[in-house]
């Protein structure tokens, strides 16, 4: 979105500052006609802004009575006019999501008009009935309450990224089928998300770090919570699903609530609560989240106006639920959008003036139903020219994909329902393609940028094998143990692949050489049993199979089955 | 209705000062928080912060204002607080200090004496006299905030530090008007 001219803005406000002086504001423009507070303007702030302008909310002062309005009149009239407030950033007209909100012009001409006629206050007799909000959790009784430990946010310097992490007190499985995030301290905490931790790894981080939490806005193994988004922002309505589309929870799990906080200027305390609302029965459909994007993100200093551009062909009908808009501080525009089998083209988003501030997933009020056959498109405009106030780079640079805030990125993640179970094995066999894709033209540029850089080799190598690319991952996996010889999982998936390419002698030698460098690797043993056992080397491969059973418990029953296919052989 | 008060205010004023017989001081309104009168440009070089309790970008940069307070106290650079919502009670500012630690001397800008003094249009906004009394620079603190929506990661250019820096040398300073991104004084006229 672009601002009105400052000239503009300065001169308004000249003319009501003179008006002010010449008649207490006495003479209101001809064209909106005298207006007070109580009449006009209260219901505007009522209906629109008091909801997080109010105590204990987000807003960072009141929007209640009077003497709230009409210390900020002028600034009222100049961020409405803007459309930085209310905030909301997708264009009106593209998409009909949840809880939108916009003011229309003639009530923003009316707060101008306030502002100039001297922001009167009116007959007392015409204020509206203060509206009344409802106290404690919105989603009714939650069955659980969680709470992070309490994290105090120092006074000064920039934003803060850090996730804290809530092992919850699960003794089995249970099906969830509404969340709600109470920030705790709605003036310091700017946006959340909440991920899912199945791994510990959260737990580690958040043990190495002295105080609660870790810093960083990565995502790392954390999950998206079973094909949901789950977060807040100023505003946000709790999210509710229908029992049939609950996600589970199991013992042992933990959340992490990715807290983006804006300093006071005063120390704060933030305590986030989650409540979770339990669903008695399992889900029986499961929605799925699709990105589209890039990771080939590459954009040289100075460039402002970087596009990037991903499509998906959708293999069986399906529902979008919501939508998730993702780059970083470069983003400038973004668009989404569908074209249909008959050719027509659906809406799915356009955010003009992209925030990474105002991050949120939007949700439409009716799904927007896709027959099979649509095109999904996205297409985003980034800016790293020194005129994009919010470049972090001064002077700019050149930048890439990265999950680092400095860095780029450039995902669309698209919450759909097929509506079929064969329809949603189609598309996630089908999309799992259009993933790798993605992954192996990231690899490829930062590649281009860091050659030698061996676990990018390694990562590329293994991308091409599941792709089918046999030659394309044998020469990375090469490159890979050229840059490091010592690393045994490069062997190992050298040798995979030269298996698949018809290669024995060459995969024999690098499963020696992978346990070489680490005899207790059972994979190695086991991948080395079964190649032995295929040319015939019945007592050797036994050997390794036996060490692979030993080292693999887990696995002794499939190894089993194994061993005595190649036992069976060699009758 | 507002109007005729502050002129009544400015007319009480004057009237006391022919009772006490003195100079008509340019700074009648100014008050400590004991209601003390007040020249905050006594002794110069000074520093006039535009404040305001309820402003949150002036609130985000307590930390910074004291940073350079702290900086250019040796050099007997004085900052001071100028809060120009009249209606904020000694009471509420103090509060406000203790909240934001601030240590800087503040007073009251009853009736925007200081704000048509220097010009200054939003809080916060800072107005540096060097040390012959003359205005060397007004604006912003620094460019964290192109616009309420555009925050930079971080100051590219920390304007009230390169100017106090220029007039402590002697220098002129290279951009001596800036402009402050922040709640509009004039809506408290």
């Amino acid at each position: 979105m672009l601002h009105r001219g400052p000239a503009v803005t300065s001169a308004l406000r000249l003319a009501a500052t003179a008006l002010l002086l010449a008649g207490c504001g006495q003479a209101p423009p001809a064209d909106v006609g005298p207006l007070t507070f109580t009449r006009d303007v209260a219901p505007i702030l009522f209906d629109n802004c008091a909801p997080c302008h109010r105590p204990g909310e987000s807003g960072p002062f009141d929007l209640l009575t009077y003497a709230d309005a009409r210390k900020r009149a002028g600034q009222i009239a100049d961020v409405t006019a803007d459309r930085y407030m209310p905030p909301w950033k997708p264009d009106p007209g593209y998409g009909d999501f949840v809880g939108r909100r916009g003011l229309t012009e003639e009530q923003i001409a009316v707060l101008r008009g306030w502002a100039e006629q001297g922001a009167p206050e009116g007959d007392v007799a015409d204020l509206p009935e203060p509206p009344v909000w409802p106290d404690g959790w919105q989603v009714g009784a939650p069955d659980l309450v969680v709470s992070m430990e309490p994290y105090t946010l120092g006074a000064g310097a920039g934003d803060v990224f850090r996730n804290f992490v809530i092992p919850l007190p699960l003794d089995g499985t249970r099906h969830v089928r509404a969340v709600e995030l109470r920030p705790g301290n709605a003036q310091a905490v700017h946006h959340a998300v909440i991920m899912l931790d199945r791994s510990g790894a959260a737990l580690a981080q958040d043990a190495a770090d002295e105080e609660p939490g870790f810093d960083g806005m990565e995502f790392g193994e954390l999950q998206r919570v079973g094909g949901h988004f789950l977060g807040w922002a100023p505003g946000t309505t709790p999210y509710e699903m229908p029992d049939s589309l609950s996600w589970t929870l199991e013992a042992g799990d933990a959340l992490v609530l990715q807290l983006h906080m804006l300093p006071t200027g005063k120390p704060e305390q933030v305590g986030a609560q989650v409540g979770l609302v339990f669903s008695d029965t399992p889900p029986t459909r499961a929605p799925m989240l699709l990105r589209l994007g890039r990771k080939d993100i590459d954009i040289p200093a100075g460039e402002s106006q970087y596009t990037i551009e991903d499509a998906y062909f959708l293999p069986a009908d399906a529902d979008v639920l919501s939508i998730y808009p993702h780059a970083h501080y470069l983003g400038k525009r973004m668009e989404a959008w569908a074209v249909l089998p008959d050719g027509s083209t659906e809406h799915l988003l356009r955010i003009s003036d992209w925030d990474f501030n105002w991050q949120n997933y939007y949700r439409y009020r009716t799904p927007v139903r896709l027959p099979r056959g649509t095109a999904l498109h996205m297409r985003y405009t980034y800016d790293n020219s020194a005129q994009n106030e919010r470049n972090p780079h001064i002077p700019p640079r050149h930048v890439r994909y990265g999950t680092q805030s400095e860095d780029e990125m450039g995902d669309l993640i698209v919450q759909l329902l097929p509506r079929t179970q064969a329809g949603e094995q189609s598309i996630r066999r089908d999309y799992s393609r259009h993933w790798l894709r993605q992954e192996v033209a990231g690899y490829e540029t930062l590649l281009l940028h860091d050659p030698d850089n061996a676990e990018h080799h390694q990562v590329l190598g293994v991308f091409y094998m599941s792709l089918g690319a046999g030659p394309k991952a044998i020469e990375h996996l090469r490159a890979a143990i050229r840059l490091r010889p010592e690393v045994p999982e490069a062997h190992l998936n050298l040798a995979t692949v030269l298996h698949n390419a018809r290669q024995p002698k060459a995969a024999e030698t690098h499963l020696r050489k992978a346990l070489q460098l680490r005899p207790t690797y059972g994979e190695a043993h086991l991948n080395l049993g079964m190649l032995l056992g295929q040319s015939g080397r019945i007592a050797e491969a036994l050997v390794h199979l036996d060490s692979a059973a030993a080292l693999q418990p887990e696995l002794a029953a499939e190894i089993r089955a194994l061993t005595d296919r190649v036992r069976g052989t060699s009758r | 209705m507002r109007c005729v008060e502050a002129r009544f205010v400015i007319w009480i004023a004057i009237l006391s000062c022919w009772f006490v017989a003195c100079d008509v001081p340019e700074t009648t309104t100014v008050v400590d928080l004991q209601g003390v009168p007040t020249d905050p440009l006594a002794t110069t070089p000074a520093v006039l912060v535009f404040t305001r309790s309820d402003c949150p970008i002036s609130n985000r940069y307590a930390p910074e204002v004291q940073r350079l307070a702290r900086r250019f106290a040796a050099d007997g650079v004085t900052f001071w607080l100028v809060y120009v919502d009249p209606d904020e009670s000694a009471e509420t500012i103090r509060a406000h200090q203790r909240e934001y630690g601030y240590r800087s001397p503040a007073v009251r800008d009853l009736d925007h004496e200081l704000v048509q003094r220097t010009g200054a249009r939003l809080t916060p906004e800072a107005a540096l006299y060097d040390s012959a009394g003359r205005l060397a620079y007004l604006g912003r603190i620094d460019d964290l905030y192109a616009a309420y929506d555009r925050k930079r990661a971080e100051p590219g250019v920390r304007d009230l530090e390169q100017a106090i820096l220029a007039v402590l040398a002697g220098r002129s300073v290279e951009t001596p008007r800036t402009k402050a991104v922040g709640c509009y004084i004039a809506d408290l006229q």
